[in-house]
Parts: structure tokens; C-alpha cells; sequence
């Protein structure tokens, strides 16, 4: 799909480009404004949650949706950013009224493809990708799973702390 | 002498209530349902099924909350229906997987509820959906993945705060979730 191919374009234009070799911090403000329009991270949240997305607060919701972005961010970033010249190719992708699936494969040097499915959701006419599949693995899916056991288990307060730690263990490594 | 009429009258109806009982009996055993079971009809499309069969069981937490009652195609995907007991809920925003029971089992469809208010009704497709895990694909790609060196710049360990992150490009051998053991 267009929207996708576009923005992964453009992601790999900054990736990249030489001038933010030096400049880390720089580049990933830029892949920041690439990618926040195309990805609904509100969204992504919220399915995340999943059923216990109710009962949470408005102020809950607002927290959780920036502290669950920042994860988003810690996690993939340097995978990004690791980026070294894989190819992508676009095998497919179907529409059902207002949701679509695009089918892409990377890949990586003397290694199997690894598929990547994005699903997008159009709102007023901008596609926004509401989940990725990696390996047919939902990562919304995933999350779902994990949060909802530490939500029965320790409860909302717990589960912020948990994502909060775990987002900077992931910064600290890389 | 024969029995009187009454009696043989009675006999009969012994033996037509002994039948019934067995009947029902047989037909509780091998969980054939007689009247139709209140329930509703939900679907889901999936792009690899890999064993499951009509049958199999559809559950929500670990619990059985239906029945695959038919499997075709629809263009290139699996097209599930399932029966769903009335009174289970499902959501929009639910996700259904294909899951196996231990690593060679029984598959089974699990549904993750999203976190949408609206309900899908009778008929309704669900529209997010994870395929099976198909052992054999893991199994080639570990053997591929074993001799690179991936240019990772970040580990992936499982944190023992119990947060693990998803599959992520570029981990060798780690990009399938364990199946669920039961």
C-alpha cells in the first residue's frame, strides 16, 4: 500500500543517510516525526490494554498511552536504526472497508525472510497502522496477553512500573 | 395366557422410556446436541490454520466458550465458523489466534478481547486474527539463523520482572513464542 511504502521509504532515507551518522539524537527525532503521523500509537495502546481499557480512568488512559509509546520507542528504535540495507519486498495486501493488511517481507543477509504485516485502520481518509505482525506474531496481541496477566495479578500501578523499568533496561543497553 | 391389555400397554411404555433414556444417554455422551444449543455464529479468516478441524474447540481465557463448526475456503484464507454459547461476548477489537494444546496437540482457537464496547452479533466476522505456529517453519528458520551473526544492537532478554518483549527483527531463533502448555 502506498501509505506503508511510503513511510518505510522514508524511514529508510534517514536510516540511511550519512549526515546522521554523528548525529543520533537528531536522527531519531526524525524518524519520531515519520512515524508518529502513519502509526497510531494511541490506538496500538488501547488494543494493547485490551478488555481492562475500560475500567482505567481517563487519566490512566492518557498515562498509559505515553508510557506504552515510550516502550514502543525503547524497543524498536535500535532495531531501526540497525538497519543495513535488508531488503523489503511488498508481497500484498487487502482491504476490507476501512481496515487493510499489508504483507511485506525483509530480508536479512544469509538469513530467512522475516514477514512484516501491518494493519491499518483509515480515519478520515489517512490509513494509520493500528497493529505490526512480525513472524504472524501479533505485536498488540502479544502485549495483550503479558498486560492482562499483570493487571489480575499486581494490578494497573504495578503494570506502569514494570513497562517504566523495562523501557529503561532497554535504553540503558543500547 | 397373555398379559392383560393393561399390562402389555404398560410393558411398552417401559420399554419406550428405557430407549429414551439411552438414547439421551448416547447422545450426551458424544456431546450431540438434540435441540439446538442457544448460541450464536462468529467468524474469523485466517491465513494458515495447520490442523485445525472442525470440532476443535474456540476458548476465551482457557475457557471453552464454543465449537469450529465448519472450515472453508475464502480466496486465499481460511474461512473459520464457530458457534459461540450465547451470553459470551466478544468485542470488535478481539483477536483470535490458533493455538496448540502442548507443542504437537490439539489445536484450538483462542479469542483475546480488545478493548472495544461494541459487541459483534450474530453472523459477524472477527477481524484481527493471528495464524497457527507451524513447528516445522520455527525449526528451518533456527537451523538458517544458527550460523549468522546478526547485526543486533540490542539483546532481548527475558526480564525477570516478568515484561518480555515481543519478537523483534534481527533475534535468531527467538521469533516464536513458546505454544501454550496445558
Amino acid at each position: 500500500m502506498a501509505a506503508v511504502k511510503d513511510t518505510v521509504d522514508q524511514v529508510l532515507a534517514i536510516v540511511g543517510n550519512p549526515q546522521y551518522k554523528s548525529a543520533p539524537s537528531a536522527e531519531r527525532d526524525r524518524l519520531r516525526a515519520v512515524v508518529a503521523p502513519r502509526f497510531d500509537f494511541a490506538e496500538m495502546s488501547r488494543s494493547a490494554m485490551g478488555y481492562d481499557w475500560r475500567n482505567l480512568s481517563p487519566a490512566q488512559r492518557q498515562q498509559f498511552v505515553t508510557v506504552f509509546t515510550r516502550l514502543l520507542e525503547a524497543s524498536y528504535m535500535g532495531k531501526i536504526e540497525g538497519y543495513n540495507g535488508q531488503k523489503i519486498e511488498y508481497v500484498k495486501q487487502t482491504r476490507n472497508g476501512d481496515y487493510a493488511e499489508v504483507y511485506t517481507n525483509i530480508i536479512p543477509s544469509g538469513g530467512d525472510a522475516i514477514s512484516i504485516d501491518y494493519r491499518l485502520k483509515n480515519e478520515n481518509g489517512t490509513w494509520r497502522v493500528y497493529d505490526v505482525l512480525i513472524d504472524n506474531i501479533s505485536l498488540v496481541g502479544n502485549y495483550r496477553a503479558q498486560f492482562h496477566r499483570i493487571m489480575t495479578d499486581k494490578g494497573y500501578n504495578e503494570l506502569i512500573t514494570l513497562i517504566k523499568n523495562k523501557e529503561q533496561s532497554l535504553d540503558a543497553g543500547s | 395366557m397373555y398379559a392383560s391389555r393393561t399390562t402389555q400397554f404398560i410393558v411398552g411404555l417401559f420399554a419406550l422410556a428405557g430407549l429414551a433414556a439411552l438414547a439421551y444417554l448416547c447422545f450426551r455422551l458424544g456431546q450431540i446436541s438434540i435441540f439446538a444449543p442457544s448460541g450464536y455464529v462468529l467468524y474469523a479468516n485466517f491465513d494458515n490454520i495447520a490442523g485445525l478441524k472442525v470440532g476443535d474447540n474456540v476458548e476465551i481465557a482457557g475457557v471453552q466458550v464454543g465449537k469450529v463448526d465448519a472450515i472453508s475456503l475464502k480466496d486465499d484464507r481460511a474461512r473459520v465458523k464457530m458457534s459461540i454459547h450465547s451470553g459470551v461476548q466478544v468485542d470488535e477489537d478481539a483477536i483470535a489466534a490458533i493455538r496448540t494444546l502442548g507443542i504437537i496437540g490439539d489445536k484450538y482457537v483462542s479469542i483475546s478481547l480488545g478493548p472495544s464496547e461494541k459487541m459483534l452479533a450474530n453472523g459477524a466476522t472477527i477481524r484481527q486474527t493471528e495464524s497457527a505456529f507451524v513447528l516445522e517453519d520455527a525449526i528451518g528458520q533456527l537451523i538458517n539463523n544458527m550460523g549468522t551473526t546478526g547485526s543486533k544492537k540490542q539483546s532481548e532478554e527475558k526480564g525477570t520482572d516478568g515484561l518480555q518483549s515481543p519478537p523483534a527483527i534481527g533475534d535468531p531463533g527467538a521469533s516464536k513464542p513458546v505454544p501454550s502448555v496445558r
